[in-house]
């Protein structure tokens, strides 16, 4: 699903280069659960950035589905990020002028999904996640564990075959952690691909796979479960 | 998607609630002005545009030259329409009015008496080129015959109720008892046109018109020109049509050939005014009306998007500088799929509603400033203006284009932000906008400057044309019109009687006063080869003195002389005359009535030279004039107006008592007076409109600046929360603090007045030529100027940094 061949991502500060990514290689197939670790600075957020196409290697080849996505046009990753990729960040990210309600339906309004199914599947999710009540409320009226959950919700609306996770559970309790780490375990037991980059030696062992990355280079890559 | 968008920029606007009304204010402000002056600038350039015909009419001017100036006439030789028509196939067929301005008529209708003052003349064919309807009567023969007159509909209702007046007779008590038969009614005259009578009566009332006339200016001629004419190439074939017609009558006019007297410095050039651009772009001589200024239409223009300008960029600056607040939506939604044009057309979607909130409180505001705005202008706009199709489409459009183009840069900017950028971890603060931003600061504050600077100017102006010694004392003066119905006898006992009054310093008599039309006329000195044309005015005794006028030479008129051959000048004339000693000299006029129907040319001497005075605006330099004794003029001692001076002191009971003197000399004529110092300042109702707009105007435009500068500094200064709660820990003092928050904002202020500064000097240079007599653009306005300019500025930013400074750093601190 996922093939990336000598990536390499760097910073120009001054003259010099800064190198974030050194030759990353790896390859993720549809079903697996990967959990990428690492000191911070490592280059964690920017690998999964790139595996999101928010950002673009200085060089190397990646693929998806077997397209190359460094020759896609912004229109191209536009269309993959409506209907391929989900995200789900640290710090939430949800737009604070839009209810709970709201949050979850907006993906569904840029793959331009007609009214009354846009309705169904969004109170589908309400339903699964246990947000019914809430869905009325503003994010700033929600804890980090109750925002996180829409965040989720928000992220497989769409029904992406990918998932990135960014530090989920950053910014969580544990136990609040545990309910979304949870959560990430039953969509893969659905069928979802799922990339999380994880601090947290017990979150990494909800994947299959832990990819251990230091110094922007993939030291070690193990199976798991 | 649509209702998402609307939904999201509603929830945006009430969540920044301070944010919203300070642009919505902005703009309704920007808009209900920019909407106002649209109304007047309409209403200017809409005048004539309702001749049928219109394109294809043209009125002839006539530039006259005469020896070292030269002036421009509305009216031209009567006898030049017919010769246009008869000589050029382009001209399909010319019209002519006549009209006599400060010429009011007494009419009687059944023993009621009314004063007419608006009394035009014109050739039949007047209903073909004008299209005021005819409402009664047959306009084939409405206006053949003599003593024919047209009356306009509500002169014809006041005359005549609701009797059809067709036929009806109206008495001229005064007049060579020719009855006038009214033979039609038309509709009132619009008032958005260059014409304006109540009554039209015949040419062929005047039996002038009978006699040929190239040399002496009466009638304004209108031509209909055939669709396909080149009105350029029409006007270059008019030179020669004055040589065919003018040569014969200048010889005898002037004593010399045309040839002679064209080499001499003189010349007639006629040349053609389109009908709908003669209320605007011509300012004649002898105007029907006094005529609008495209200048000050575009001078106002300006201002209204000026105005407009400034509260867009109000908007464009707080979107830009609240951008990071949003950057992190933009990159959420980016995430989550959405275009670029998705977000861009989201943030102008909010723009737009913002705009056109604005709108429909502009709507409001000029509903409610009607009534001032007609003050102010001296229009007289209809709540129905507001109503019409035509002005809601332009509020409407106006509003839509400024949403649009203000949000245009902060849609484009704020879509641009990449998820990568704004996402990771917390958002950072971002600078984009700021270089533009700060553009445009400089750019409003010029603007500021420029119409701080403009308005300092045009008011300087005024007090300096009002202030200015005119050469006559206008304070404590009345005119009494109408008087020329009284003998001369008469006269002269009526004025003794007038002098006798309490509270009555002097009387005199005049036919016409400063700020009113002197008739033109020539003098020639017997030998000399150029006579030297400027205007006449006729005087009684007395009147010098009355008037506060000074001679510098000689002597003026005088009971104890035999004056009737004795004439007076001014300093203008001795000069163009190149008299070394005027006092003595004596001279002669071609002007029929100061000569006897037969026989020499008499020969009068000038007596006295009356130091220059003003008898035109100051627009105008003063020109030669020649003052003539009323025992020589037409009416042998009669005055057409009676000149009083009156004591400072002197109350409304002087004036009854001269009301029923007036009485009991002329009861069949209305008593109508009027203030010199009135009269004046009228003719300075142009610059006294403009001046009004233009600081009203200005004070606006300056106030949206400061609504925008006061948010920009808010804004900055809570950005900078952090950094006042750090520098106060460390020991900065609140002025230190409000230093440093205004430092920046008045580096702009001062460069928006560098640049400022000589646009105004030379655009203010531009107006001032208008004027003969002006006040000097000196360096001290543009100090005054931008002291104003950096004083208000630094106000507005200091408010906001006061606050800032005073804060409790501990909060501030605490707050990250
Ligand atoms: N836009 C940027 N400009 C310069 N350096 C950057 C930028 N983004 C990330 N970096 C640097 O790249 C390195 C890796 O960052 P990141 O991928 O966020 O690490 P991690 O997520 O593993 O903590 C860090 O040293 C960071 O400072
Ligand atoms: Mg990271």
């Amino acid at each position: 699903m996922i093939s990336l061949t000598n990536i390499e991502r760097y910073y120009r500060q001054g003259l010099q280069k800064a190198w974030v990514l050194k030759d990353v290689s790896l390859n993720i197939e549809e079903g697996e659960f990967v959990s990428i670790m690492g000191p911070s600075g490592a280059g964690k957020s920017t690998l999964l950035n790139i595996v999101g196409m928010l950002d673009s290697p200085n060089s190397g080849e990646y693929h998806f589905f077997d397209e190359p996505v460094h020759k896609f046009s912004e229109k191209k990753r536009t269309e993959l990020h409506r209907n391929y990729i989900g995200f789900v960040f640290q710090a939430y990210h949800l737009i604070d002028d839009l209810t709970v309600y709201e949050n979850i339906e907006t993906p569904l309004l840029y793959k331009r999904v007609g009214r009354s199914e846009r309705k169904a599947l969004v109170a589908n999710m309400l339903d699964r996640f246990n947000m019914v009540a809430k869905k009325d409320l503003f994010p700033h009226q929600l804890s980090g564990g109750q925002q996180q959950v829409v965040g989720v919700a928000r992220a497989i609306i769409g029904k992406p075959k990918l998932l990135l996770a960014d530090e989920p559970t950053g910014n969580l309790h544990t136990s609040q952690g545990d309910e979304i780490m949870e959560l990430l375990s039953d969509l893969h037991k659905e069928g979802m691909t799922i990339i999380q980059v994880t601090h947290s030696e017990r979150n990494s062992e909800y994947g299959t796979r832990i990819v251990e990355l230091v110094d922007g280079f993939i030291r070690k890559s193990i199976e798991v479960g | 998607m649509l209702r998402n968008y609307f939904k999201i920029a509603w929830r945006n606007l009430l969540r920044n609630r301070s944010y919203s009304i300070i642009n919505i204010l902005g703009l309704t402000a920007g808009l209900a002005c920019f909407m106002l002056i649209m109304l007047y600038v309409q209403d200017e350039v809409g005048y004539d545009s309702f001749h049928e015909k219109g394109d294809q009419i043209y009125r002839v001017g006539l530039e006259r030259i005469y020896p070292g100036r030269t002036r421009h006439y509305a009216i031209i030789p009567h006898s030049y329409g017919a010769a246009m028509d008869e000589e050029y196939a382009e001209v399909e067929a010319a019209c002519r009015l006549l009209y006599f301005p400060n010429n009011n008529t007494t009419l009687q209708i059944g023993e009621q008496l009314y004063e007419e003052e608006y009394i035009m003349w014109a050739d039949s064919n007047f209903f073909d080129f004008f299209s005021i309807p005819l409402l009664l009567g047959d306009p084939s023969t409405c206006l053949t015959e003599p003593n024919q007159v047209i009356l306009t509909e509500s002169i014809a209702k006041r005359y005549f109720g609701d009797v059809n007046p067709i036929g009806k007779t109206i008495r001229v008590p005064q007049g060579q008892n020719n009855d006038l038969t009214v033979s039609g009614v038309c509709a009132d005259v619009p008032v958005n046109s260059h014409l304006k009578f109540n009554i039209l009566s015949s040419s062929a009332s005047l039996p002038f018109l009978n006699q040929s006339n190239f040399i002496g200016f009466s009638a304004y001629t209108y031509l209909m020109l055939n669709s396909n004419a080149d009105p350029l190439a029409l006007e270059a074939k008019f030179d020669d049509l004055v040589i065919k017609h003018a040569s014969g009558p200048a010889l005898r006019q002037f004593g010399m050939s045309l040839e002679e007297y064209m080499e001499a410095g003189n010349g007639y050039r006629y040349f053609l005014q389109p009908l709908e651009g003669i209320y605007l772009d011509s300012n004649l001589e002898s105007e029907i009306k006094p005529p609008g200024s495209r200048q000050r239409v575009n001078f106002f223009l300006l201002i209204a998007i000026l105005i407009i300008g400034i509260a867009a960029i109000n908007f464009m600056n707080l979107a830009t500088a609240r951008s990071a607040g949003r950057a992190r939506e933009v990159g959420i939604r980016k995430t989550l799929g959405s275009t670029r044009n998705q977000i861009a057309t989201q943030f102008l979607v909010e723009a737009v509603i913002i705009s056109l909130s604005a709108g429909i409180l502009a709507w409001g505001l000029n509903y409610l400033l009607l009534d001032q705005f007609n003050q102010l202008t001296g229009k007289s706009f209809e709540y129905s203006s507001l109503m019409t199709g035509k002005y809601i489409l332009l509020l409407v459009g106006a509003a839509v284009a400024t949403g649009l183009l203000s949000g245009i840069y902060p849609a484009f900017a704020l879509s641009s932000f990449k998820p990568v950028q704004v996402l990771r971890g917390k958002f950072m603060s971002t600078s984009k906008g700021a270089g533009l931003r700060n553009a445009l600061v400089v750019f409003q504050f010029g603007i500021s400057v420029f119409l701080i600077i403009s308005t300092i100017l045009i008011h300087r102006q005024w007090v300096f044309t009002q202030n200015k010694s005119l050469g006559f004392d206008k304070e404590s003066l009345v005119n009494l019109q109408g008087a020329g119905g009284l003998t001369a006898q008469q006269a002269e006992t009526f004025k003794k009687q007038l002098r006798e009054l309490p509270g009555v310093i002097a009387v005199s008599g005049c036919n016409s006063q400063p700020g009113d039309q002197y008739f033109g006329m020539s003098f020639i000195r017997p030998g000399a080869n150029e006579s030297t044309t400027g205007s006449g005015l006729i005087i009684s005794d007395e009147y010098i003195e009355c008037m506060k006028m000074e001679i510098v030479e000689g002597r003026s008129f005088s009971e104890k002389f035999q004056d009737s051959l004795s004439i007076l000048i001014n300093e203008a004339a001795v000069s163009e005359m190149g008299l070394d000693n005027p006092i003595g000299t004596t001279v002669v006029s071609p002007a029929q009535f100061l000569n006897p129907a037969e026989g020499d040319q008499l020969v009068y001497t000038i007596i006295g030279v009356v130091r220059d005075f003003h008898f035109q605006s100051l627009h105008h330099v003063i020109s030669p004039l020649f003052l003539i004794h009323n025992r020589r003029s037409f009416n042998n001692g009669v005055d057409n107006m009676i000149t009083l001076r009156l004591e400072a002191s002197a109350t409304t009971s002087t004036l009854a008592q001269i009301e029923t003197m007036w009485n009991r000399y002329q009861p069949d004529t209305p008593f109508r007076y009027a203030f010199m110092d009135q009269d004046w300042a009228q003719l300075y109702e142009k610059e006294m409109t403009t001046r009004r707009v233009s600081s009203l105007f200005s004070l606006i435009a300056i106030l949206i600046a400061c609504l925008g500068l006061l948010a920009l500094a808010a804004f900055t200064a809570e950005r900078k929360t952090k950094e006042i709660g750090i520098r106060k820990v460390l020991g900065a003092t609140i002025p230190n603090i409000i230093g440093m928050l205004s430092k920046d904002f008045l580096k702009l202020v001062i460069i928006g007045i560098v640049i400022a500064s000589p646009v105004a000097w030379w655009v203010m240079d531009q107006w001032l030529q208008d004027f003969a007599y002006r006040i000097e653009i000196s360096w001290g306005i543009f100090a005054l100027a931008a002291v104003i300019a950096i004083a208000i500025a630094f106000t507005t930013v200091s408010f906001q940094s006061l606050r800032a400074a005073m804060a409790n750093p501990i909060q501030s601190l605490r707050a990250e």
